[in-house]
């Protein structure tokens, strides 16, 4: 027998011990590997809603609520950063401002734009349900999703000038696979049907799930008496305070006029970067609960057989081989809880971390159509928990440095005992 | 008794000088003990020597320093002070990486709890010490089925040690010492966890084992029965080895001391003088004359006493000795007087003879060839 294949049957020794061990390390592996995931996707939507609407400035009705970039909201709640008014309101601003704004000096663009929610459907794959969402944007200026993050074309063309009021529509990757659209291919909105002319990706899976036609194509299927808000592009970064003090004194106290990088620190950015921070403390801890119990299961291993090392050693083992023997021992132990880690993740990744997480992961509710609250808005619940190879092989390292570590430290210590010692170490 | 009060008393007597397996010179060993100030002296300077191939006990009571002694000579442990020399090497030289080799080369180590692997089989305990000599896998298999074999354990050889009794463990124990054919076994207490019976088989065992091999043994035991079966018994107190006695020899002379003063019915002191000087057997004792028994006893008239005495239960022994040999070959009183008279007293000696001298002896060529029949048939029976 070899000593590899007497160290991985030492690990079933002790049966009972081993299936607990592997648990909780597969369970610390699991803790960590998801709220890995979690801060990486986090990170990226940070980056994501600031992407592209630094030279904007939004227009709403005064009073809209929280995140305010719907433009709408609950009524009686509190009003949304930067609001004039002292309760959110929901409204829809009057198509007569656009001209006044249009005036205003370093006024790149001018984009109406207005959303409907439909209720969560099973997706064709029989995949997480998914909140319908259609977004009715003009085409003169950058695409963009109100929830954040930029439009990035995986096939057919995006929206532009020509499509004003065209029945056209770009949609997310994810809507397309579910509902199996593809290009060319058509979408009802509200009775109307719209050509897919593009499929886009935003890394986000709410955004994912999106359809975005020109604003005047969602107006006129869903007879919308407004725009819930309209977006402003600035020319230069620099004139953004300038633009923004223009539109407020022109527009007067019944609008709000918020810069997008304000709304950065709205409160689904400050729950944002809370996840961001227990998450990243989430798996330090995961970490360590996994190297605690290593080290105290080899410490424990190591002196139940600190007699059979003095035999080991009487029959004319080399320390380093008898070092081999344990540090296998525990690197398998660790490598099978990886395995059950990984396998934990992949079932469960996304409840754990909405377990977890689950108070700062919530979003403030937002009224949608049949007054349906919006929890699939909260970050979390959107995050793709798909384990990258790299993630894989980097936790794969970490489990075998856990191993390494775990047991070292009581191997060394036991192998310092001259043979006779350890013989007698139960007498 | 032979007393050596600590000096390194050698091996057998005659021939060339024995090669010693085994040599230790004042040898100290002192621990040091959490909460003591004084360190605890396992030895105080024990000195000895074992030629190769002997087998030797080392008796003493609890704490007198013998499996201290044994883990000097098994480079278990380091001494504090002294020499240890074994397998021609003087371990006081040799460092850590050394000592593990030298350990894998030169001993088997037998213990009292068996130390068997419990996850092991019987056969993957053996095959450990070879593991540590990277003996390839093919070898190690087939020489551990030959020693479970010569142990009697093949059987069990896929048997695990919770599976085996404490006589099957040490026997697995003993073959698995034997693995890397070391040439010294050291067995500490080999049958304080074994009842009498199974324990005497595995010294038997042993004993047995180094004869084919040539293998030194050297055995800590508490049993007195265990060490009669050694060549020598060193025995150690407070550290130190204090004699070196043969057991088995001593047991035979008492037993025949106790014969003769019983025999005679005379005190121990002077069956203590007839054996000072070398009066040790009736026939002897019958054989020499008064003078001789005087100047050994220092008084005429038990010399006399003895003599007779001797004479008598001499004679009685030998009529016993002529009735029986008549039943065994059926022949007349006349024709055993004869045998006996030409110093033929035993069937084995009577068969030793031939046909030919018992014919001149009897004086019958068919009583001749018949008795030296029966004596071959009376051979063989005792024999079965």
């Amino acid at each position: 027998m070899s000593t590899v294949n007497r160290s991985i049957r030492n690990v079933f020794r002790n049966k009972a011990r081993t299936i607990v061990v592997i648990i909780i390390i597969g369970i610390s592996i699991g803790v960590f590997l998801s709220m890995t995931i979690v801060n990486g996707n986090i990170s990226a939507r940070t980056v994501q809603i600031a992407e592209g609407l630094d030279t904007m400035v939004i227009v709403r009705p005064a009073g809209s609520y929280g995140p305010g970039q719907f433009g709408g909201g609950m009524s009686g709640g509190p009003p949304g950063q930067g609001s004039n008014a002292t309760q959110a309101t929901i409204g829809v601003l009057n198509e007569s401002i656009v001209p006044t704004i249009e005036t205003v000096a370093h006024v790149k663009s001018v984009q109406r734009l207005a959303v409907q929610m439909s209720m969560p459907t099973m997706g064709a794959t029989g995949g997480r349900p998914s909140m319908g969402l259609t977004q009715g944007l003009d085409p003169t200026g950058k695409i963009f999703l109100f929830s954040g993050g930029t439009v990035t074309l995986a096939s057919g063309r995006n929206l532009d000038a020509s499509d004003m009021s065209s029945a056209v529509a770009i949609i997310g990757g994810n809507y397309s696979s579910e509902k199996s659209v593809g290009l060319g291919g058509s979408v009802d909105i509200n009775g109307t049907s719209v050509q897919v002319v593009g499929i886009f990706t935003s890394g986000n899976r709410f955004g994912n799930n999106a359809v975005v036609v020109p604003y005047e194509t969602l107006k006129a299927a869903y007879s919308i008496e407004g725009p819930s808000s309209i977006y402003v592009e600035v020319d230069s970064i620099g004139y953004m305070d300038a633009v923004e003090n223009q539109l407020k004194s022109a527009l007067g106290e019944d609008f709000d006029v918020v810069a997008a990088s304000e709304m950065n620190r709205s409160p689904i950015q400050s729950s944002i970067e809370s996840i961001s921070a227990n998450s990243q403390l989430g798996s330090i801890v995961a970490l360590i609960t996994a190297v605690v119990v290593m080290i105290f299961v080899m410490v424990l291993v190591t002196r139940e057989r600190i007699r059979e090392i003095g035999v080991l050693k009487a029959v004319g083992f080399k320390n380093s081989k008898i070092i081999s023997q344990f540090l296998i021992e525990s690197v398998t132990l660790a490598s099978i809880g990886f395995v059950v880690g990984i396998a934990l993740t992949m079932l469960a990744g996304p409840y754990i971390a909405s377990g977890l997480l689950g108070a700062s992961a919530s979003a403030p509710n937002i009224q949608g159509p049949g007054g349906f609250e919006g929890r699939s808005f909260s970050p979390v619940s959107n995050i793709d928990f798909t384990l990258s190879l790299d993630l894989v092989l980097y936790a794969l390292a970490l489990t075998i440095a856990l191993g390494i570590i775990g047991s070292l430290y009581p191997i060394i210590r036991a192998i310092k005992l001259k043979p006779a010692e350890a013989l007698r170490y139960d007498e | 008794m032979t007393n050596d009060g600590g000096t390194a008393a050698t091996g057998r007597a005659g021939g060339a000088a024995p090669e010693h397996s085994i040599s230790l010179k004042d040898v100290k060993k002192e621990y040091r003990v959490k909460g003591r100030k004084v360190p605890v002296k396992a030895l105080t300077g024990a000195t000895m020597a074992v030629e190769k191939g002997a087998m030797v006990a080392v008796k003493g009571e609890s704490g007198s320093g013998k499996t201290t002694l044994l883990q000097m000579i098994g480079a278990l442990d380091s001494a504090t002070s002294g020499e240890v020399v074994v397998g021609g090497k003087d371990l006081r030289r040799m460092n850590e990486g050394q000592l593990t080799r030298h350990r894998a080369e030169t001993i088997g180590f037998v213990f009292q709890s068996f130390n068997l692997i419990p996850n092991l089989t019987s056969l993957e305990n053996v095959e450990l010490p070879m593991e540590a000599l990277d003996v390839p896998k093919g070898d190690r298999r087939k020489r551990a089925v030959e020693l479970l074999e010569s142990v009697g354990m093949k059987e069990r050889m896929d048997y695990k040690p919770l599976k085996l009794s404490g006589g099957e463990q040490q026997r697995v124990a003993i073959a698995r010492a034997l693995a890397n054919n070391p040439s010294i076994i050291l067995a500490d207490e080999p049958t304080g966890s074994l009842d009498s019976k199974t324990g005497m088989s595995i010294i038997q065992l042993l004993d047995k084992l180094r004869r084919e091999k040539g293998t030194t043994v050297v055995i800590v035991t508490h049993s007195d029965r265990a060490a009669k079966l050694c060549d020598f018994t060193f025995n150690i107190r407070d550290g130190i080895i204090t004699s070196k006695t043969n057991l088995a020899l001593e047991e035979d002379s008492r037993l025949r001391k106790e014969k003769i003063r019983a025999g005679l019915a005379v005190s121990g002191k002077v069956t203590n003088q007839l054996f000072h000087a070398e009066f040790d057997t009736l026939a002897k004792i019958a054989e020499a004359s008064i003078q001789e028994l005087t100047e050994a006893t220092g008084d005429d008239r038990t010399a006399k006493r003895v003599s007779k005495k001797a004479q008598f239960l001499l004679e009685r022994e030998m009529d016993s000795q002529k009735e029986l040999l008549a039943i065994d070959l059926n022949i007349e009183k006349g024709a055993v007087d004869k045998l006996f008279a030409d110093g033929l007293h035993s069937v084995q000696s009577i068969k030793g003879a031939g046909a030919k001298r018992l014919a001149k002896i009897l004086g019958d060529e068919r009583l001749a060839n018949e008795v030296a029949e029966r004596a071959e048939l009376q051979i063989a029976k005792e024999s079965e």
